[in-house]
């Protein structure tokens, strides 16, 4: 059907939802920027079509919270984590677009911007979070940021009423216009953190240099043709050129720090058919990027959003998706708690391996912030408010964890971005509809 | 006649003046609809107390009449307004929307720069480099838009892609030049036969290398027999199993030299009944004799199991080498690349040649001096560096395969802006990439260099020649599969409990039936109305089994006549099927919306917020799916759209969630009846396929701007719907022919042309140096 719903046609890069702050003086900087110390990394684990809620939110608040069914998992960890309720991301509600919950769940996780209904012409949302760390701070490491996930995304016949599949595919954008789709396949990933292993040390220098030497080449050539193109075409271009301008960086950075890095795994081989498998290859990836800082800032969607994977692995042959549509069916509640149980076993165990990681003066877990959440609350109603959200690790020092931390109901979620961003030594004012930072990380809320 | 005519304007004209949007349809929609569509509700998604005017809600108003007119709307339940007043309300506005459309101005729209997605990059450097280890196969998911993968607004790029841009186009230039070399270890290659069904296994498989093998095949058997093994459909050399072991693999190595290419291997195991009785006589003899030594009593003689025979099988094939290989060939891509004629030259003149013609190619236009120069100097870099010429060629070619001219396919517009004809170069990547999904190859590049290409009567050929050509496969795999979305047959998973017939043998089954229906249908130049109404299908005998239709044996595909089962056209094929069901059963709602999509064009409105969907999990135990959804559709508010869906996917209950034919469901019978919001009833699949088949215009019309938007690589506007309406007139007038349909589309504005967008002035002056 010919809809021609996108008569306006994208502009250029609109506001992102951000205000950047000024500068703040050097005295103002939290200790843990010092070079000496260990830095953090910040990631976030997302979950598609919501969590049973009842078997995530602990009764008792504060240091004698209970762990739910959901939760157990982390009974280990359990001074290592932090359970926040009341968060709620509101650019997450329809606002007028009608259904789509899905793809805006997505979408806005990260964003902290309401995104916009198209198919395709005009994908608009905002840069998220995690960009805007990596593209003040990603500097210091090769890679700015990596994004991963469990799901291949290719199912033709739109995703989720009336949305780009690129909104529920991947919750890392660069710019408004731009996602960060998420890596697939586990070599693919370690080949480009790593080099592949087929190249000898002389070859791979060699190689550096040769590309940046044509992608200089590149730059110039497109620099000329852009000069000749409209707007839309011009903005496709852009993107090529931004990201060869990010390799060239990476380039420099690895040819200036000059040193081969070994990573402590093996290469995998491809992507294995088991989730938890292929789960663990996705956290080794994560965790051994962190130890060794070719990164601070990772992603990683467990499945996409709306997700209708099945669970063999579980006994479940049922898809995802529709079994979160249980209507308070008891039978089909139960059996999505069990898709978020083993979700949660297999990030229990990254968390083990993260806190027995050495790291600095510490494990690598006590200098991270990783985040587990999803953008909808109860995935049978769509809600965006009340969304579950546990915190793991200690932030260098600035996360006081082992408690749950009760909010005031429909604090935005971005409070907790503004936060995270000011430990990651980006300060904002403000992102979204934040009303200022989550100082409860730290102090007993 | 021409001053009655005006006469006739004369008058009407006060007329219509007179009857406005507030007069004409506002009372009426007042009354009938404001109850639903309103702005706290907004069924459907729509609020009419919003669309106030036909000019900015158009969309909202042909859905109106598209409802009004199919009786779908007001919702049973609710009072009915007058026939008379539907009809009156619904001609006012689509007389509007005619002089809405008479009144636009034709525009054939502009298509954003389109990045190769990853089927055109993998085809596009097996045809430039003939290297074909589909290095994009590693790439991110391309997103798609408008339900396929070829949208240049929707195909972004970011660094991690850009880097495997770089990798890929190291290793190709590598291959292209070097060719693959073997192996310093000889590597083991097994292939196990997942069914271990008795009789033949066979495995194609590709030899990279000249070298020496040794082919291992594993038999597993009870009883002793014969292993048979052929190669390449030679004699079968047996080996004669070594009686005496049970259920143990007993392994035998063929040893041989092979040159490169695929070679067939084949196994089976013949179990002699004489032996493997006695054996068993033996077994039963030698428990007796252990008995007597150790004084156990006899068991009772029932207790004995008779003698069955079973038969042994092959359990897999292993390849181990390559053994002592000659050295790679000179591979393609080499000749391709080093085309420089006056090898006595020096390197410097040598390389800018073969960079030329390589570079032409590869960015499908002619290439400037200075583009050449610069590519040639990141050879001089690496000779420099003291690699060899062919060595420092490689760079060459790497900078080729990462520059924007081969990532994009971008159309050059006049600084003037408005509308323009595209180059004969662009017209050719247009062509090439819609019906190949690739590059164009070297008639199109001359006739596009000689200026001929969008000849009228030249281009005819030209498409007529692309689709003789087994290259327009692609149009199969990526429209079709797109299309009729069985490509979701690749990650689909049905429940292995309830579908344990769904292995992975049917599931290529199943895609290769409708990839052979669709490349009949296109091939044959046959009607496109046979997509829904052919009597005939292709099938293997995994599938004939699965349709429970007799007599059609191995793995090898045939046409075959459907004429007294129930299966009719696509609809019934096991592919759309299985793809429009969930793992565990069938979906009629996911049915009749893939109907109302890809058939009608006549997609559903989502699912109005915060109304839960369907219990139609309930189904199967409580009561039967069908059931459950009349319930559901006893809410006027889910009637609306459900009345349509519904009873479509019923029609297609007969077929289980994986195809097969079936009565009951569980403990319900199936009921397949149905009646359409029209008031067209149906008993079956097949009526329901005849009610569909009635209205031809609108499959013609779903089928033309699914391909038009798939040629063009962007979303219809609704200044496409005149060429749409045309294209499918023409494509009516000349019996429904396929290639009317690819041919129409390709002679069509938006195909061939185009409306610039004015470059700002500052920025063109900051080009010229």
């Amino acid at each position: 059907m010919i809809t021609g719903k996108h008569l306006s046609r994208r502009t250029l890069l609109r506001g992102m939802g951000v205000a950047i702050a000024l500068p703040m003086l050097d005295s103002m900087l939290p200790a843990f920027a010092a070079t000496t110390k260990a830095p953090l990394r910040m990631l976030f684990n997302y979950v598609p079509n919501g969590i049973v809620m009842k078997d995530w939110t602990p009764a008792a608040g504060g240091s004698a919270f209970d762990m739910p069914r959901i939760l157990q998992p982390m009974a280990a960890y359990r001074d290592k984590m932090m359970v926040v309720t009341g968060l709620m991301q509101k650019s997450g509600n329809a606002n007028g677009d009608g259904p789509g919950d899905h793809a805006r769940a997505a979408a806005t996780y990260l964003t902290g911007v309401h995104a916009k209904k198209t198919q395709g012409a005009d994908i608009y949302v905002g840069i998220s979070m995690d960009q805007l760390a990596a593209q003040k701070v990603g500097g210091a490491t090769r890679f700015p940021s990596i994004e991963l996930t469990c799901e291949d995304g290719r199912m033709v016949g739109g995703c989720d009423s009336g949305y780009s599949c690129a909104y529920s595919n991947s919750i890392s954008w660069r710019s408004a216009t731009t996602p960060n789709p998420p890596e697939l396949n586990p070599r693919a990933a370690f080949e480009r953190l790593f080099g592949a292993s087929d190249e000898d040390p002389e070859t791979r220098k060699k190689n550096r240099r040769y590309d940046r030497s044509i992608l200089d080449g590149v730059m110039e050539d497109t620099r000329n043709l852009e000069r000749t193109l409209g707007p839309t075409d011009r903005h496709k271009i852009d993107e090529y050129m931004s990201s060869v301008r990010e390799i060239e960086a990476r380039i420099q950075k690895t040819e200036s720090d000059n040193k081969e890095i070994v990573p402590q795994m093996d290469k995998p081989v491809a992507a294995p058919a088991d989730l938890s498998d292929h789960a663990r290859l996705m956290y080794d990836l994560m965790r051994v990027a962190f130890q060794t800082d070719m990164t601070r800032i990772a992603t990683f969607m467990v499945t996409r959003e709306g997700s209708s994977r099945t669970y063999r692995e579980i006994d479940l042959p049922e898809a995802h998706h529709p079994l979160t549509h249980h209507q308070g069916n008891a039978e089909m509640i139960e059996k999505v708690y069990r898709i978020n149980r083993y979700h949660m076993e297999m990030f229990a165990e990254f968390i083990g391996k993260m806190a027995k990681t050495p790291d600095g003066d510490g494990s690598l877990l006590d200098h991270s912030m990783i985040v587990y959440g999803a953008g909808l609350a109860d995935g049978n109603r769509h809600e965006h408010v009340n969304l579950p959200v546990m915190i793991a690790g200690g932030g260098c020092g600035t996360i006081k964890t082992g408690r749950h931390l009760e909010l005031e109901a429909k604090t935005p979620i971005n409070n907790l971005y503004v936060s995270m961003l000011d430990r990651m030594g980006v300060p904002v004012e403000s992102l979204g509809d934040s009303t200022g930072a989550l100082r409860e990380l730290t102090e007993i809320g | 006649m021409a001053s009655s005519y005006f006469a006739l304007l004369a008058i009407a004209l006060p007329c219509l003046a007179d009857s406005t949007f507030q007069t004409a349809v506002q009372p009426f929609v007042a009354k009938n609809c404001f109850g639903c569509h309103n702005d706290k509700l907004q069924s459907g998604g729509l609020n009419l107390r919003a669309a106030t005017d036909i000019a900015t809600s158009r969309d909202q108003w042909e859905h109106v009449v598209q409802k009004l007119k199919a009786g779908e709307m007001p919702p049973k339940g609710m009072p009915a307004p007058a026939a008379e007043q539907v009809a009156s309300v619904t001609k006012w506005l689509e007389d509007e929307f005619a002089r809405e459309d008479a009144a636009m101005k034709p525009d054939p729209g502009r298509v954003t720069a389109r990045r190769l997605n990853r089927y055109e990059y993998n085809s596009t450097v097996r045809d430039l480099l003939a290297v074909d280890f589909r290095p994009a196969d590693d790439f991110p998911t391309d997103d798609f838009g408008y339900g396929f993968d070829n949208i240049g607004d929707v195909l972004t790029l970011s660094p991690t892609l850009m880097e495997k841009y770089l990798t890929a186009a190291r290793k190709i230039a590598k291959l292209a030049i070097e060719g693959e070399a073997p192996p310093k270890m000889a590597l083991k290659d097994r292939h196990g036969n997942s069914g271990k069904k008795p009789g033949e296994f066979t495995w194609d498989r590709k030899f990279k290398w000249e070298a020496d093998y040794v082919i291992r095949v594993e038999a597993a058997t009870k009883y002793p027999g014969t292993l048979f093994f052929s190669f390449d459909g030679g004699d079968p050399q047996s080996s004669k199993a070594i009686p005496g072991f049970v259920a143990v693999g007993r392994v035998h190595d063929y040893r041989m030299h092979l040159a490169p290419g695929s070679h067939k291997m084949t196994a089976w195991f013949e179990v002699s009944e004489a032996d493997a009785l006695a054996q068993y006589q033996k077994e039963l003899a030698d428990e007796e004799k252990r008995r007597k030594r150790k004084g156990e009593p006899d068991p009772p003689p029932d207790s004995i199991k008779p003698f069955v025979l079973t038969k042994g099988a092959v359990d897999y094939f292993e390849v181990l080498g390559p053994y002592h290989p000659s050295p790679p060939p000179t591979p393609d891509g080499y000749k391709r690349i080093f085309v420089c004629a006056q090898p006595s030259q020096s390197s410097d003149t040598c390389a800018r040649a073969d960079l030329e013609h390589l570079a032409s190619l590869a960015w499908r236009r002619p290439v400037t001096d200075a583009e050449v120069r610069k590519l040639a100097s990141y050879v001089k870099m690496a000779q420099n560096d003291g690699d060899s010429f062919e060595k420092a060629m490689e760079v060459g070619v790497e900078a080729v395969l990462v520059s924007p001219y081969f990532l994009f396919r971008t159309e050059h517009d006049p600084a003037s802006g408005g509308e323009h004809r595209i180059s004969d170069y662009e017209l050719a990547s247009r062509l090439s990439y819609f019906l190949w999904s690739s590059m164009p190859d070297a008639e199109l590049f001359r006739l596009a260099k000689e200026g001929k290409l969008h000849d009228p009567p030249v281009l005819a050929q030209q498409v007529t020649r692309m689709m003789k050509d087994l290259k327009s496969d692609a149009l199969v795999e990526n429209f079709g599969g797109q299309w009729l979305q069985t490509r979701n047959l690749d990650s689909i998973k049905p429940d292995p409990d309830k579908f344990g017939a769904f292995t992975p043998e049917l599931r290529a089954a199943m895609k290769k039936e409708t990839q052979l229906f669709f490349s009949y249908i296109m091939r044959d130049n046959r009607s496109i109305l046979e997509f829904l109404t052919a009597k005939y299908t292709f099938l293997n005998e995994p599938l004939a089994k699965l349709y429970g239709i007799p007599g059609v044996t191995g793995d090898q595909f045939r046409k075959v006549d459907l004429t007294g089962t129930p299966r009719v056209g696509v609809l019934t094929q096991a592919s759309v099927l299985t793809v429009s069901s969930y793992p565990t059963r069938t979906s009629p709602v996911i049915r009749g919306k893939w109907i109302l999509e890809n058939v009608l064009n006549t997609p559903p409105p989502p699912p109005p917020a915060n109304v839960p969907s369907l219990k139609e999990a309930e189904a199967g135990s409580a009561m039967s799916v069908r059931q459950s959804l009349e319930k559901h559709r006893a809410d006027p508010i889910c009637a609306g759209c459900h009345a349509r869906m519904d009873p479509l996917g019923f029609g297609l209950e007969n077929f289980d969630g994986i195809g097969r034919y079936r009565t009951e469901d569980g403990k319900f019978p199936i009921d397949s009846s149905g009646t359409l919001p029209n008031g067209k009833s149906f008993k079956n699949a097949e009526e329901l396929i005849h009610i569909l088949q009635d209205d031809k215009d609108a499959f013609t019309r779903c089928l033309v701007e699914k391909m038009l938007t798939f040629a063009i690589g962007r979303g219809l506007e609704r200044y496409d719907r005149a060429v749409v309406t045309a294209i499918a007139h023409r494509v009516a007038e000349n019996q429904y022919k396929f290639s009317t349909l690819v041919t129409e589309i390709v002679n069509s504005a938006p195909f061939q042309l185009r409306h610039a967008e004015a470059v700002p002035a500052k920025q063109l002056a900051g080009g010229v140096k």
